[in-house]
């Protein structure tokens, strides 16, 4: 079931719980039970990591096999990291792509997963944002996000903008221990591994 | 005259390297604006030089170009810190934090420039000639990410508030005074070096002065290094103690410096400006440290021992005046009643959710990293606690600075 703005105040007013939703820095719950609608807004945050293609011929999900997530993001030789401080801003030229994060911290409890989708005012101008956005219960971290101009205008971006949203669901068959991310715990956006799971390897082998 | 003219490429080359680092993008305006003040400073440089005319004499080029090349020494490495103060690694969410407390600190008009230095040492540059108004700080490359060690950020804020608060003028006479009590007091093991001299003639002589001089440079330094601690402790509470020994201890017993206290006896010292600041002393805190020794004999070692008995009588005025500085500028209190508020949050692998201060924030993270049952449940981050505390107490650091913004 889909969460009401209401009820996502309530639950974010719930300090005592000890598996509570968590968003930091959060909105005005006031303001939430005030807006009626059945999200919450996400704003953009300081770091943005760009892939360096002068480094890559192809992109090859076989060499992420066995690397540590947080190794295989930070590897400078594929990918640049930015910062940029509240106040400034970077900017998104045509048909160039960024993985970005939200200003929030955000913890699902157990019984609550998430879907991240753009705002219709970004994708107008044509900045499209997350095409991969399911949020998994648990999940403890900033939310990397993969932004796109698809437009023909390079488009400004600044740190605290109003960026994506998010939708929450209860889900039905509630675990006190579900698949655990492997995203936890990280406030810069977070490029992941590909790696081929067993199936995968399998087709591959000849026989 | 080749003089003339290396002296003008020299300027001219490391002029064009001002300009090329400031052309690039710095996380914060300060490095580039620091920059910019260095640039024109050469500028002026290469004037001076330029109204050289061809009549003048030797003298005047040569003095005139040594002069003009002396900015170089003194500017390089501060365009190194600016450059490297654009590293991701550093702990960029810190600065604004940083730079609210270096102007509750040393006043408003106050400039940071945060960065990393490539030596094992934190450090500052005091009192850069025309960037007065800049404190920069730089933890050790290999530490700079280490948001943990950010309190030692505060012993180098105590660098700028101890010029900015003209304590070298303050303290010099009673630091002359005690010095020479001590010669005094000592004055049949101070023979064994010079017999010449009478005990009554010994202050206003300059064969005194030979002796007691630089026991008193010494107890300065010394003194200064105790105040920055001071300073460090007084803003971050029992997290500078822990960030102090994960840094320095044990140190070494064969490399003392004359400008610091022995390693051991600073530890002793912040133990008792934490008895003020009713900072709970972590457990074994003064013992992690071994007894250093100056590897000096004879006259040095003498000197040393007055050097370092002198800065001893003055620490506890040293500490009532930290004490004062605290509650003039409002500083929070260290001893931090609401840090465990935090460190439940951390426990739930999240920020502080209305973080207060900075100190706050890291004397959490201290506590946190002392919890090693913390996030047992969490099987993916066993492996990996220190870089994900790392990340909590950044974003924490970062939701202050929201907050300040947001809530005005």
């Amino acid at each position: 079931m889909l969460l009401s703005s209401k009820r996502i105040a309530e639950l974010l007013d719930d300090t005592t719980s000890d598996d509570p939703l968590v968003i930091t820095p959060g909105p005005r719950t006031e303001d939430l039970r005030d807006k009626g609608a059945a999200s919450i807004d996400l704003r953009l945050g300081s770091w943005f990591v760009k892939p360096r293609p002068r480094r890559l011929s192809t992109l090859d999900v076989q060499s992420d096999v066995g690397q540590p997530v947080s190794d295989y993001t930070q590897d400078s030789r594929i990918t640049k990291t930015y910062f940029v401080p509240l106040g400034e801003y970077y900017v998104l030229h045509p048909r160039s792509f960024v993985l970005a994060s939200t200003l929030e911290w955000i913890r699902l409890p157990s019984g609550i997963a998430g879907y991240v989708i753009g705002r219709s005012s970004w994708g107008r101008r044509g900045l499209v944002i997350a095409t991969a956005t399911g949020v998994h219960p648990r999940f403890s971290g900033c939310l990397t996000l993969e932004l796109t101009n698809l437009g023909e205008i390079p488009i400004q971006i600044r740190p605290g903008l109003r960026i994506c949203q998010i939708f929450l669901h209860e889900v039905s068959t509630s675990s006190k221990r579900p698949e655990e991310s492997r995203f936890v715990g990280y406030r810069t956006p977070v490029l992941g591994r590909i790696e081929p799971d067993k199936t995968a390897r399998s087709l591959w082998t000849n026989p | 005259m080749p003089l003339l003219e290396d002296t003008q490429r020299k300027l001219a080359a490391f002029q064009a390297k001002v300009r090329d680092v400031a052309s690039t993008t710095f996380p914060y305006p300060e490095a580039e604006a620091a920059l910019r003040v260095i640039e024109d400073k050469v500028q002026e440089r290469l004037d001076s030089l330029t109204r050289l005319s061809g009549s003048s004499s030797r003298e005047t080029v040569v003095e005139s170009c040594r002069t003009a090349v002396q900015i170089i020494p003194i500017y390089l490495p501060i365009v190194g810190f600016c450059l490297r103060s654009k590293n991701i690694n550093n702990p960029l969410e810190a600065y604004w934090p940083l730079l609210r407390l270096s102007r509750q600190l040393a006043g408003e008009g106050c400039q940071l420039i945060l960065s990393s230095e490539w030596q094992f040492s934190p450090y500052t540059y005091l009192q850069v000639p025309y960037l007065t108004d800049y404190v920069l700080i730089g933890l050790p490359a290999s530490e700079s990410s280490n948001a943990l060690l950010l309190p030692l950020a505060g012993h180098e804020l105590g660098h700028t508030l101890w010029a900015k608060e003209k304590c070298s003028n303050t303290y010099r006479p009673h630091v002359y005074a005690k010095v020479i009590d001590l010669f005094l007091a000592r004055w049949d093991d101070f023979q064994q070096y010079e017999t010449s001299l009478k005990e009554e003639e010994f202050e206003g002589s300059l064969l005194g002065l030979k002796y007691y001089q630089a026991p008193i440079d010494w107890a300065l330094r010394q003194l200064e290094e105790v105040f920055c601690d001071v300073i460090g402790l007084r803003l971050f509470g029992a997290a500078y103690l822990h960030a102090f020994a994960y840094f320095l201890a044990p140190g070494d017993p064969a490399a003392r410096s004359r400008h610091y206290p022995h390693l051991a006896q600073r530890a002793q010292y912040l133990a008792l400006a934490a008895a003020k600041f009713k900072v709970s002393l972590p457990t074994s805190f003064v013992d992690q440290f071994e007894e250093e020794n100056a590897g000096n004999q004879g006259l040095d070692s003498f000197q040393i021992a007055i050097a370092d008995e002198a800065c001893s009588q003055l620490v506890a005025d040293v500490i009532a005046q930290v004490n004062r500085l605290g509650e003039d500028r409002s500083l929070p209190d260290p001893s931090g009643e609401e840090v465990e508020t935090v460190v439940e949050n951390f426990r739930l692998l999240v920020p502080a959710r209305s973080p207060t201060s900075a100190s706050q924030v890291l004397n959490a993270g201290w506590k946190a990293h002392a919890r090693t049952d913390l996030w047992s449940e969490y099987e993916q981050i066993q492996d990996d606690r220190d870089r994900v505390l790392n990340e909590l107490i950044l974003k924490s650091l970062e939701a202050l600075e929201v907050s300040a913004r947001r809530d005005g």
